[in-house]
């Protein structure tokens, strides 16, 4: 799998809506490639901080 | 959707005050904080919220089960809040002192780092993102809705709802970058520049 590619589905990947197959792919994709790994690392960095918005009671 | 769910929306139907009240007030507390996280700001969110409390109450005939009743009043609501915010809104209308911090935390300089974070985090949704995508974020991130359930609440296509989310994430992302803001760091302190405005 390509970088762009890989990228493209993060989101999905992240949230577990691909298949096995192509889950295994990305992840392949990331443990070789560092650049994409460290994409991958904000991208959910950035999520984890969204998720800090405080709820009203 | 429980059974009890069920029982509840066709007493409504009915014509039962106690049903329909049961039903609204289940999901009261949702409907303010989805208004919050897409206004940024309580007293709006409150108003909306009763708005579309209203509306369903008066609405639910209407209902068919074509989703879940939550999804179906988050679309009420969601209409409700595109209709008064046509306009878009001023930067400054902000007040870092009216944001609520998250728990209750003595030290002063993390007490300013917390409602500093819960500034940026608005910040960013409220002026930085575009609207659709502001609104898929919150159903998806915040909300925790499926995407499903997204798609049913917008009318889109599964395939344009993954598409619209991994923008919106990517957007979200960026503009956290470009406000030069520091929540990436340890510290989780922001200093994007409208914070040192105030």
């Amino acid at each position: 799998m390509k970088c762009q590619k890989a990228i493209s589905l993060l989101t999905e990947y992240f949230d577990d809506e691909l298949s096995q197959k192509i889950s295994s792919a990305v992840k392949e994709h990331l443990n070789q490639c560092e650049e994409c790994k460290a994409k991958y690392r904000e991208f959910k960095k950035t999520l984890k901080i969204l998720k800090r918005l405080k709820p009203l009671d | 959707m429980s059974t009890l769910e069920v029982e509840l929306i066709e007493k409504a139907k009915q014509g039962s005050h106690t049903a329909i009240s049961e039903l609204l007030s289940k999901e009261q507390n949702f409907i303010l904080n989805f208004m919050y996280q897409l206004t940024g700001n309580r007293a709006e969110a409150e108003d909306l919220t009763q708005e579309a409390l209203i509306m369903a109450y008066r609405k639910i005939q209407t209902f068919r089960y074509k989703a879940r009743f939550r999804t179906w009043l988050s679309k009420i609501a969601l209409n409700l809040f595109r209709q008064k915010h046509r306009q878009k809104r001023r930067h400054d209308s902000l007040i870092l002192e009216e944001i609520m911090i998250p728990g209750e935390d003595g030290n002063p300089e993390r007490k300013v780092i917390k409602r500093e974070l819960q500034w940026c985090i608005i910040h960013n949704l409220q002026y930085h993102l575009p609207e659709k995508y502001r609104v898929v974020l919150v159903l998806r991130d915040l909300q925790n809705f499926s995407y499903k359930e997204i798609s049913e609440t917008l009318g889109w296509s599964i395939s344009k709802t993954k598409t619209m989310l991994h923008r919106a994430r990517q957007t979200f992302r960026s503009t956290f970058i470009n406000a030069k803001c520091k929540a990436f760091t340890d510290d989780y302190c922001c200093t994007c520049e409208g914070v040192q405005d105030l």
